[in-house]
């Protein structure tokens, strides 16, 4: 018997460590880098022949079985991994006897283009078939015309085209007498009722006059369609932006400080709104579209810096799945993560490397050597956007105006960019913990030490399990209660609370002060302990008195009026509430429209009321002062709630911290002739200092941790805000709401579990402290 | 001012502002289990029905200028134009009205009386109807006014009809087709199993499909018969209407069989009242929800919250009692076993979601998913126990209140005094003897108060069950007679309810009765649990004094 109770005794403590094991073995993963098996590749040899241009296209389906390889030939030449060295050509539908002069494989559309000489290009889409006839899956290659059409009577140096749905743009650099010349052809799905008609040529637009003699080097379009950008031989990047079937040259960059010879590399990531670009010394930067203040159109802006290559940039491949990049110079191969900047993997391999290919699953990479043969290894990188920097720093996400925190784990199509910075949420938990205590502390230390202190003893019989069931309140209910009752009554009520949170403290001196003074000592010895019968009621008196005042003092102080704009000729443009808004208002019609003759030389001349105003404070906050936000279910009510479940533990432990102050310490201090508070604030106090630490620190491990009460009483978004008018999301409240709908071991999974480590931590660390200060407090009374 | 500090008066104010604190606490506690008794008492008070005729007629042709309605509350509402006073009404009928509740300004109100022979008919759809009774009609002709000395009885009887057949068709539906369909699930399951046998063992099993199919097809059969049976009693229930009016004149008629009960508030008086809510609150309490939630009662969460606390007493009670006789009587006091208590200690602080995401991960995906492919491995994609159920719930709950019951045992160990163990030895009883006998009996008491607290905090969270098993409706309880016994199945907790009614409920308004009712039940689960520790544990320290903190 003995030995099974030792024996399930140490299960159950390994039970409870193998908690923190799971969760770290949970988020282990996060940190680590990519992995690519090196040693066990396969090797087809020779898959491109020795007459292959620069800059040969591959390409791979979705399993990683079929690579292909196309250099400007009829055919396109696919190899079966599974076969070895034996090569299927797939004939291409294109016109004949014209040879190939430029050529274009988009691996995220699997489509190519293709550039005769004699002027035709044509739009082909690279298909797999798969089948499963004898119960084993088979592919098979093909090759299918999307559309094609002419691009003029000379031929393509460069193309590039990009496609969606609804519509094309193939850009074209040709050669005219002996001058460069750039054609944009715009196409347009056409609608029937049968569904797509066909791509149709919309416009076709010279974009020689924006050119003015640059040497183009190369050229992107983005995938969507929407636009392309013209990198030059200096190094100066021209961006196009398609309008209502116009395009428009909308920003002339360089990408690069130093000034370049021999042209840059323009590369895409998934999506349209990040490139990447690379020099010929090997440097690397990339730059995504953002908004600027007050400007509706997009520009680039460079958000990262990758480290630099020993030479030229070779080859450049993106994964179809995520973010990240397969790039390299020569036998030097990195895979990099765009948002993060993170270098997810990197190698010298012992061959030069021309083209690579990435697979959908990203279970595969692919390299072609400067000998022809390709090489496939596999690949192992679950999450790629996770890491440190992606956690806890800044980072610069495609569409802000600056680096931020931001935690926003899903979005609407795969080439959503996920946010997951858990800063935001380690904020709210914070957030919410400190409005919370703000509100408990002083509560529950008062009424312990009263209890302890000055309580009879027959009155502290009720009063402490009444504090007791007050800790096992479930917080659903509280939070319930939170949101749909106590939050659209401080709505109405802010004047009222504030004026009772400063009203009470001081009227219950002030009762203190009368109650020495003027009660007769009979009386007060009488109700020795008692004093909370008087007390009571004329609180809640003054609290009913208080409540009513803030009616009064909201109709007098926090008035919003409505505003009159007027232009310059002191003619009314528009009515808008709020002298904060109005001000807004004045100054971005400024930035976007700098013509609008409003009187702006003094912001406030602009302004006259209209006479229209209304006492109300959420408006006068949010509308008069511009302090912030007003969420009905907000930080206040939070913290009100929330204290209902931290003051009892506040209170609990630190009452038994005041009433173990040893008996004899407290009569000697009252036979020395100090009154009963002297005796509590120069002797009680002081020695039960560490249990009321400990205390505190405990209810800050379960305000922290508090789940149910923020789900339901704050709007939950990832807000950095102090304003105590508006809500938070805080780490508990995001497992609890994300967690439904997270893939399991997916990144956005694990990065909960992270959160979860954070909250073990810190109350784990905020716990042992206060157990360590209550132990240390034990051991120091047993000395006295 | 000098005075005021040097006499002692500071002092006294400060303790007046201690006590403020105090009363604060005391007060909050107080006020909200008041909000939460008579917010709960309200939704099962039976209200009168006032016939309100507005100013203004109603742009709704069915409310024209007056219509019935029970009192919800009254609000302010400022706006940048005006002042107004709305009271909000419940008033039914939302089939015509296009909503249950309304605001009405104060100033569009020209009259309010209580109308006498209104009536509050719950119904099966479309929540309650507020009318006026006009007659009922039988399909056969026969007609009988309201107020004709027969017309309440005859009602009652018909609904008793209605009632009894809805029984018997419950009964044939659940029961009965219930047993037939499952019949189909298992032979069905067995077939793949059988399948996937055959494909690895090699085994020729074509036999044994054919005749489970058999089975299928002879189910199938039973079935249609049993739904050709519960047509005709469908019929049966359609055999009289009962016709009302609206406040504003309009006649309508609704199928007493639509109808599930019915109360005239304003012809109750205070008996009547009371027998009316406590009948409405056993409804409440027996019932299955209906209509998202918002109507009918909540026994299945009830039944879920109990069944889910007692599977997760059982778990932790052994476990914990072990842990803590292990730390305090058999492992050699040192640094490791004080490294031990604290952190057990400490994981008393860890948040309830941590645990809730660990069961997540360790029991659902691990061992569940783990456990699906050992013994299921042909319901290939379909997870038995890989997903939320009451056994992972129960698991993740114990692992949380593992430490509540650990602290608690220890401390009722360490209080039973060192001269009854020395005893005991002395008699030659060995260690395990003496905890046996004599040890663990007088820590009895305190291990309970451990265990009852675990109990309510165990009853009293959600939100790691939110992830681990609990849903919002599940109407097939937990239990079965065949293994897994339902163990793996999601079930209902009145926790959950209360987050699912106050949050994702299609009509939050109409709900609001259901939630605070719901929130009264389980405040007073908790805090009747609680209420026991505590009663316990004041008895315990009268025995054996004080044990510190």
């Amino acid at each position: 018997m003995n030995w099974s109770i030792i024996l399930g005794g140490i299960l159950v403590m390994l039970a409870v460590f193998g908690i923190f094991v799971f969760i770290l073995g949970e988020i282990v993963p996060l940190f680590k880098k990519a992995k690519v098996d090196l040693n066990n590749g396969v090797k087809i040899e020779s898959l491109a022949t020795k007459d292959m241009q620069a800059n040969p296209a591959i390409g791979v389906d979705e399993w990683g079985e079929m690579p292909f390889i196309y250099y400007g030939g009829k055919t396109i030449r696919f190899a079966d991994i599974t076969k070895g060295n034996q090569f299927t050509e797939v004939a291409l539908p294109i016109t004949e006897g014209q040879e190939v002069t430029s050529y274009n494989y988009n691996a995220v559309l699997n489509t190519m283009a293709i550039a005769q000489a004699n002027g035709d290009f044509h739009i082909l889409k690279v298909k797999h078939a798969v089948d499963f006839d004898t119960g084993v899956r088979r592919l098979t290659p093909k090759v299918e015309k999307v559309f094609s059409g002419s691009l003029g009577d000379y031929p393509a140096q460069l193309m590039a085209f990009g496609l969606s749905d609804k519509e094309a743009l193939i850009v074209a650099v040709m050669e005219v007498d002996g001058k460069q010349n750039v054609t944009a052809f715009y196409y347009k799905q056409s609608f029937g009722l049968m569904g797509g008609g066909g791509f149709k040529l919309k416009e076709s637009i010279d974009m020689g006059n924006d050119l003015d003699g640059l040497k183009v080097s190369s050229l992107l379009v983005q995938q969507n369609a929407k636009g392309f950008l013209l990198g030059t031989q200096t190094g100066e990047i021209l961006a196009f932006k398609l309008k209502k079937s116009k395009l428009a040259l909308t920003q002339r960059f360089y990408a690069f400080e130093s000034e370049v010879n021999n042209g840059i590399r323009i590369d895409a990531v998934l999506g349209s709104d990040s490139i990447v670009v690379s020099d010929e010394q090997g440097k690397q930067v990339g730059y995504s579209l953002y908004k600027q203040v007050g400007n509706s159109d997009r520009s680039y802006i460079q958000t990262k810096t990758f480290d630099s290559f020993d030479h030229n940039v070779g080859f450049f491949s993106p994964s179809t799945r995520n973010k990240s990049f397969i790039t390299g110079s020569n036998d030097h191969v990195v895979i990099r993560y765009f948002t993060t900047e993170a270098q997810r993997w990197e190698a010298k391999l012992p061959y030069n490397v021309v083209a690579t290919a990435i697979d959908d699953k990203a279970y595969y990479l692919f390299f072609l050597s400067d000998q022809g043969d390709l090489y496939r290894y596999s690949l192992d990188d679950p999450h790629p956007e996770a890491g440190f920097k992606a956690f806890f720093g800044k980072v610069w996400y495609e569409g802000k105006s600056e680096p931020v925190y931001d935690w926003q784990s899903t979005g609407g199509s795969n080439e959503f960019e996920s946010k997951l910075s858990l800063v935001p949420l380690f904020f709210g938990s914070i957030k919410g913990t400190f409005y919370s205590l703000i509100f408990a502390i002083p509560i529950a230390l008062l009424a312990a030490i009263y209890s302890a202190s000055f309580l009879d003893p027959r009155v502290k019989k009720v009063v402490k399990p009444t504090m007791e069931i007050m800790a096992s309140l479930p917080s659903v209910v509280l939070g319930f209660l939170a949101a749909l009752w106590l939050a659209p009554i401080i709505e109405h009520k802010v004047p009222s609370i504030i004026l009772v949170i400063i009203g009470w403290p001081l009227l219950s001196i002030i009762f203190g002060f009368i109650w020495f003074y003027f009660i007769p000592i009979q009386i007060k010895n009488k109700l020795n302990g008692w004093e909370w019968l008087v007390l009571v009621p004329f609180m809640l008196f003054v609290a009913w008195v208080l409540w009513s005042l803030g009616g009064v003092w909201e109709q007098s102080a926090f008035i919003v009026q409505q505003y009159n704009i007027l232009d310059a000729q002191g003619m009314v443009v528009q009515n808008i509430i709020g002298r904060h808004e109005a001000l807004e208002f004045i100054k971005m019609s400024q930035v976007v429209n700098p013509d609008v003759q409003l009187s702006m030389v003094h912001l406030g001349d602009a302004i006259t009321t209209t006479g229209v105003k209304m006492a109300d404070f959420s408006l006068w906050w949010t509308r008069e002062m511009g302090w912030g936000n007003y969420d009905q279910r907000n930080s206040l009510v939070v913290g009100f709630m929330m204290g209902f479940a931290v003051i009892p533990i506040i209170f609990t432990i630190s009452e038994d911290a005041l009433s173990n102050v040893p008996t004899s310490l407290k009569s000697a201090s009252a036979a020395l002739g100090a009154t009963r508070w002297q005796t509590v604030r120069t002797i009680v106090m002081p020695i039960a200092s560490a249990g009321i630490f400990s205390a505190i620190m405990i209810g800050f491990g379960r305000a922290v941790g508090e789940t149910m009460i923020v789900v339901m009483a704050t709007g939950n978004t990832p807000i950095m805000e102090w304003n105590i008018f508006n809500g938070m999301r805080t780490l508990s409240a995001n497992i609890a709401v994300e967690l439904p709908e997270a893939a399991k071991q997916s990144t956005h999974y694990r990065a909960l579990f992270l959160g979860a480590f954070l909250l073990f931590m810190l109350t784990f660390i905020v716990n042992t402290i206060a157990e360590i200060l209550r132990q240390h407090l034990r051991n120091k009374y047993k000395l006295v | 001012m000098k005075k005021f500090f040097k006499k002692g008066s500071f002092g006294e104010s400060m303790v007046s502002m201690t006590s403020l604190g105090l009363a604060i606490g005391v007060m909050m506690t107080v006020g909200l289990l008041l909000l939460i008794l008579v917010k709960g008492f309200e939704s099962f008070w039976p209200k009168p029905i006032y016939e309100i005729t507005l100013k203004q007629p109603d742009a709704n042709v069915s409310i024209g200028s007056s219509l019935f309605g029970q009192k919800i509350s009254l609000k302010e509402n400022k706006s940048f134009e005006n002042k107004q006073t709305e009271w909000q009404f419940f008033i039914g009928n939302r089939e015509l009205y296009g909503a249950s509740f309304k605001y009405i300004t104060q100033e569009n109100i020209t009259h309010l009386k209580r109308a006498k022979n209104t009536i509050n008919l719950e119904r099966l759809e479309y929540g309650r109807l507020l009318g006026v009774p006009l007659y009922l009609e039988w399909y056969d002709g026969k007609k009988l006014e309201y107020g004709s000395a027969d017309f309440a009885k005859s009602f009652k009887e018909e609904l008793h009809h209605v009632e009894g057949l809805r029984k018997k068709l419950l009964q044939i539906e659940k029961k009965e087709m219930g047993r037939l369909s499952e019949g189909i699930t298992n032979n069905k399951d067995e077939i793949k199993r059988l399948e996937y046998l055959q494909e690895k063992e090699g085994i020729d099993y074509s036999l044994q499909i054919s005749e489970l199919e058999e089975g299928i097809k002879y189910n199938q059969s039973q079935f249609l018969g049993l739904e050709e049976q519960t047509a005709k009693l469908r019929k049966g229930q359609h055999r009289s209407t009962l016709h009302y009016a609206l406040a504003s004149g309009e006649q309508h008629k609704i199928e007493v069989a639509e109808i599930i009960r019915y109360y005239y508030p304003n012809q109750m008086n205070i008996f009547e009242k009371i027998g009316h809510f406590c009948s409405s609150f056993w409804y409440f309490l027996s019932e299955n929800p209906r209509e998202a939630n918002t109507e009918g009662g909540v026994f299945p969460a009830i039944f879920g919250t109990f069944l889910m606390t007692i599977l997760m007493s059982i778990l932790v009670m052994p476990f914990g009692v072990i842990a803590a006789i292990y730390l305090r009587e058999y492992a050699k006091q040192g640094f490791l076993v004080r490294a031990v208590r604290i952190s057990v200690n400490n994981l008393a602080g860890v948040p309830s979601i941590v645990f809730g995401l660990f069961g997540v991960g360790f029991f659902i995906y691990g061992l569940g998913g783990n456990l699906d492919d050992l013994l299921y491995p042909w319901r290939s994609g379909v997870p038995t126990w890989g997903k939320g159920g009451i056994m992972w719930a129960a698991l993740t709950l114990a692992l949380m209140t593992l430490p509540v019951v650990i602290v608690a045992t220890e401390e009722a160990l360490s209080a039973v005094p060192r001269g009854v163990r020395e005893a005991a030895l002395a008699c030659g009883a060995s260690k395990w003897q003496t905890i046996q006998r004599i040890v663990l009996p007088s820590a009895a008491p305190g291990i309970m108060t451990g265990l009852i607290l675990a109990m309510a905090r165990g009853a009293g969270e959600v939100a790691p069950l939110m992830l681990v098993g609990v849903v919002k409706f599940a109407p097939e309880l937990p239990v079965g007679t065949e293994w897994p016994f339902g163990l793996n199945q999601s079930f209902m907790h009145l926790g959950f309810h209360i987050y699912d009614l106050g949050f994702q409920s299609p009509d939050s308004e109409a709900a609001k009765p259901m939630v605070f009712a719901t929130t009264f039940l389980l405040i007073m689960l908790v805090v009747i649990l609680n209420l026991f520790a505590i009663k316990i544990r004041s008895h315990l320290s009268k025995k054996y004094g004080s044990s510190g903190f």
